[in-house]
């Protein structure tokens, strides 16, 4: 199974992106992780501009996601709440509501924070956004706190608990992924 | 299927047919703490049956039949958030018993809606049997509310100015008609 994992975070040694790279790495047989890298080409919103066919960066990340079999999300938090580029690009994604790709779409949302929280609220909220578009939302997150050393010099999560929990969220969207599809074969008999 | 002794005489011994044209299955639910929301599903697919053991009720719609047609809010309502109607296209009904007067029943029984399975206790009136020409017909309106969240239906948003914009408590409202099945 293939899965589109997002992150957030623009920057290039972003703690969140980094995480996505781990969570990469630790996937188990038969899931690959794949990171979307275009983020910061994605326009903003504007209803004037959501024609077809549409703006290229937008048109490439809406098959993205159509042609994954889950979706993986890493944010960090600004403001209590999540970045306005990752917001903006589910924005596109999610219109028109009629036909996203995201309805029933597996979905997962971890994030990290240089803070004591990691992004908590932002990962809340991310998932409540989602549940909008329409996605099938694993009920889980990872709270990465103290970001900047969460991390050894192999880009590895430190800590065992931290890795457990990454592993049990890939492990949950896998898991739908393959309930869905098991479903979907059944219907098709 | 049920068995209640008090309603083995209250409609013709037999198998009774949804009229799906004059049958609705709809429901009401608070919105923004001030309205009511209505909607329902068409077509309703049920079934009556009478017999010494009394009378039993089972029928079920499907969910992508739902009537919003709001480009926004259909597929939200059909998405796991709610229905999941993905994993569970249907809502079913079967009574487990069936109790009281035409003018006074209650309809005890399994209502299966999305993915979950909890007894529910509907209330209201048998009416006929009628001979419309076109051969016997009874009907039954049924009323009962449910607790949306205790069908894993949890998703809520709180107002601005405070209190819930969805209400948790949802009115089902039932008319089904039924005609008399030949041997």
């Amino acid at each position: 199974m293939r899965i589109l994992a997002i992150s957030g975070s623009l920057r290039r040694d972003s703690h969140n992106t980094r995480l996505l790279r781990h969570a990469a790495e630790r996937a188990p047989e038969g899931v690959e992780i794949e990171l979307y890298d275009d983020l910061k080409s994605i326009p903003p919103y504007d209803e004037d501009d959501d024609v077809q066919p549409a703006p290229a960066p937008v048109a490439r990340l809406r098959q993205a996601v159509a042609d994954a079999d889950g979706i993986l999300i890493a944010t960090p938090e600004y403001n209590s709440s999540i970045p306005g580029a990752l917001k903006n690009a589910i924005d596109w994604v999610s219109r028109p509501r009629a036909t996203t790709p995201f309805q029933n779409k597996p979905a997962a949302v971890v994030g990290a924070t240089t803070g004591q929280f990691g992004a908590i609220w932002a990962q809340s909220e991310m998932r409540k956004v989602l549940g909008s578009t329409g996605a099938r939302v694993v009920d889980l997150d990872l709270p990465l706190a103290k970001a900047h050393e969460a991390f050894d010099d192999e880009n590895a999560l430190v800590s065992p608990g931290h890795t457990k929990r990454l592993d049990e969220v890939i492990a949950a969207l896998a898991e739908v992924v393959d309930e869905r599809r098991a479903r979907q074969l059944a219907v098709a008999a | 299927m049920s068995t209640a002794t008090t309603t083995d005489t209250l409609v013709p011994q037999g198998t009774w047919a949804v009229d799906t044209i004059h049958s609705n299955a709809n429901f009401e639910v608070e919105h923004s703490g001030v309205s009511f929301f209505r909607g329902g599903f068409k077509p309703v697919d049920a079934k009556l049956v009478s017999s010494d053991d009394g009378i039993s009720l089972e029928g079920g719609v499907k969910v992508d039949t739902i009537t919003i047609d709001d480009e926004n809010i259909r597929p939200h309502v059909l998405s796991p958030d709610f229905f999941d109607a993905e994993r569970n296209p249907d809502v079913t009904f079967r009574s487990t018993e069936i109790t009281g007067a035409a003018d006074d029943l209650t309809v005890r029984g399994d209502l299966a809606l999305a993915g979950v399975t909890l007894p529910v206790t509907a209330t209201g009136r048998l009416r006929g049997p009628v001979d419309a020409g076109t051969g016997p017909k009874v009907a039954l309106s049924l009323e009962a509310t449910i607790d949306r969240t205790a069908y894993g239906m949890t998703w809520q948003m709180e107002m601005p100015s405070g209190g819930p914009i969805l209400g948790n408590d949802v009115k089902l409202i039932v008319d089904l008609e039924f005609a008399l099945q030949e041997d």
